[in-house]
């Protein structure tokens, strides 16, 4: 038992070695500049191997992976400043203003949200969500916002619904159970003395909500933020279904297409297969360990917020 | 509170009033009336933007649930249920298959890696063991399932040479969702009462038979529960097994290892933007099948629940 027990430290420890090798050649030929320009080029696959500075790659290859960091953490931050308050709100009203049974189905509609497969998010973000949001919340946005500045981002073609607005309002929806649940466990833990002495000094219910329930649960609030944060940063299909899996360039807009570090790596390995020399694979590793390092900080984060609960927490889709 | 007592220090409030020391005048009555309207307005206004926030979380998934169920069954046809893929057609009998063999292969070996995890925590490890494990464990659940199928592809697949194959997809997926299980196991058994053990070492049993006899009998629903929602999630996963499983367009051979391994979220990723109709028909009946597998999981952790015990 002792042996099972051992089996989740060693397979951390294994992945972090394993993606590191990997990303090794990747590392040493690509530099620094890996994360100072926008590129994906793995070269002519049927050219002449060449080999720079020991490492084999194809003729003109040349990768920079600022676009994968940049559309990774920008879907992970529209997901969070959408999801976050919307759960809170969802889950303070299923807390308070529900009567048992009922708040125990929104409860249990939550918990389905939470197990739908990730797959099933991204088909429906392609052919049912994408295109409305393209013909219907797109313009509205982009007609009435004014070219000023930084404002020119959510200006501009509105595409056909895969792009960087969907993925973050897919990612923002598949981030609500965390959210949202541990936000209800929370609230459960509020002292009733609390509220009943800000009730009797007159509060209103929602600065009762304000001034003691919010406040009480605040750390627990960020860190479940923050696991939703590494939640979207890692999310793979769906955002490889309604990104439009654009490589090479950084989003323009808000509604241009874009892709993540983890739907690069579903989308790309197969074709990166055909480079014999492996070089295009070690790239994939390199932004591999680039997203498991964001990861790990996150997750190391949001763990000192919440303390070692006995929160269950489901696995990074 | 604030608002009172500023309007009672105004002038004007004191020469309009006969005795300045009364705290309210009906001025000063009048404006904290309208104070106090206001925050009840805003105070209704809140609960109204609340409500909101949760029909924009619950009106997605009922779109999500009516469009994939629509979508499947505007043409549904019972013999895809009983035919192999066949290249853009067919039907998604040999995913279900495949599908069924990760139910069972993850439910045995994630089970058991899982549940002795949570028991050896819970039940036999020492204070810093018990630490150490579970950040592990924690931080093993925060990494993105993509990178296990990468790591499972450059090892299992790869270096020992397993090719796509069953086990390589099971020993991933199982990776992911042990951390799940353990931690659902360690909870489940924190809930038996301490009271459980004492009378058991009482009566003379020894550890191991305590804990096999006495604490983690009445927690098995619960552990169940916890290995079925894993299941569950195992299923759904696309990402970690697109290079350890492969695909294959027939059924699936009884085979460890060089073998591949067809299953339904594969269907849906592959299929749904293909340009054929066949194609697309096959990614929204896996679809389907996926929810209804899902939701049926789901269901029976919530019958098995009901006859977990309780403890005050």
């Amino acid at each position: 038992m002792r042996l099972t027990a051992v089996v989740s430290p060693i397979a951390l420890i294994g992945t972090v070695i394993i993606i590191f090798i990997a990303a090794l050649p990747a590392i040493r030929y690509n530099g620094l500049g890996f994360f100072l320009h926008s590129a994906w080029k793995p070269g002519n696959s049927y050219g002449n191997t060449v080999v720079t500075n020991g490492i084999a790659h194809a003729p003109g290859a040349q990768f920079g992976g600022i676009f994968l960091v940049v559309g990774t953490v920008l879907a992970a931050f529209i997901a969070i400043l959408l999801g976050v308050p919307i759960s809170i709100g969802a889950a303070v009203f299923i807390f308070k203003k529900m009567p048992a049974q009922i708040a125990g189905f929104a409860n249990f509609l939550l918990e389905i949200l939470a197990g739908i497969p990730s797959v099933i998010f991204g088909l429906w973000g392609a052919l049912a969500l994408g295109p409305v949001i393209a013909r219907d919340i797109s313009p509205i946005i982009a007609n009435h916002i004014p070219k000023l500045g930084p404002l020119k981002f959510f200006t501009g073609n509105v595409g056909s619904g895969e792009g960087l607005l969907t993925s973050g309002i897919v990612l923002a929806i598949m981030i609500v159970p965390i959210v949202a649940s541990t936000t209800a466990g929370l609230l459960k833990q509020v002292p009733d003395t609390l509220r009943e002495g800000a009730r009797a000094l007159g509060m209103t219910e929602y600065e009762i909500l304000k001034t003691v329930d919010l406040r009480w649960i605040k750390s627990g609030i960020i860190g479940s933020a923050v696991l939703g944060l590494g939640r979207a940063l890692g999310e793979t299909m769906a955002v490889a279904m309604v990104s439009g899996a654009f490589l090479g360039a950084l989003p323009t807009s808000i509604y241009s297409t874009m892709t993540t570090i983890a739907a690069t790596i579903a989308t790309q390995l197969d074709s990166a297969l055909q480079d014999s020399t492996g070089f295009t694979v070690s790239v994939l590793a390199e932004a591999g360990l680039v997203l498991l390092l964001i990861n790990l900080i996150v997750n190391v984060f949001a763990r000192i917020m919440i303390g070692r609960s006995n929160k269950l927490q489901l696995p990074n889709g | 509170m604030t608002n009172i007592t500023a309007t009672t220090e105004e002038p004007s409030n004191q020469r309009n009033s006969d005795n300045s020391q009364a705290p309210f005048s009906p001025l000063t009555l009048s404006l904290s009336l309208r104070v106090l309207r206001l925050r009840k307005i805003k105070n209704s206004l809140a609960w109204i933007i609340f409500g909101l926030f949760l029909a924009l979380i619950l009106a997605p998934l009922l779109w999500l649930v009516f469009n994939v169920v629509y979508n499947s069954l505007s043409d549904w046809q019972f013999s895809v249920l009983f035919t192999p893929t066949e290249g853009n057609g067919g039907g998604i009998a040999n995913a279900i298959v495949g599908t069924v063999y990760i139910i069972i292969g993850v439910g045995i070996l994630a089970g058991l890696v899982g549940v002795g995890t949570g028991i050896y925590l819970s039940e036999f490890a020492g204070s810093r063991f018990k630490k150490i494990v579970g950040t592990c464990a924690d931080i093993l659940s925060g990494v993105p399932s993509i990178l296990f199928g990468f790591v499972g592809y450059n090892f299992l697949v790869l270096k020992l040479n397993w090719g796509f194959s069953a086990s390589a997809a099971i020993i991933v997926l199982s990776i992911m969702v042990v951390p799940y299980i353990a931690k659902s196991t360690e909870t489940a058994l924190s809930k038996i009462p301490t009271s459980y053990r004492e009378a058991s070492g009482a009566l003379g049993m020894n550890k191991t038979q305590t804990v096999f006899k006495v604490v983690v009998k009445p927690a098995i629903p619960m552990i169940l529960n916890g290995l079925i929602i894993a299941i569950a999630i195992a299923i759904g996963e696309t990402a970690p097994m697109l290079y350890t499983a492969g695909w294959l367009d027939g059924y699936p051979k009884l085979a460890l290892t060089h073998s591949q391994l067809p299953y339904l979220t594969y269907l849906v990723w592959t299929d749904y933007n293909q340009p054929f109709k066949s194609a697309k028909i096959l990614s929204n009946d896996a679809a389907f099948v996926i929810l209804i597998i899902v939701g049926f999981l789901f269901v029976a952790t919530k019958v098995i629940g009901r006859f977990a015990k309780t403890f005050s």
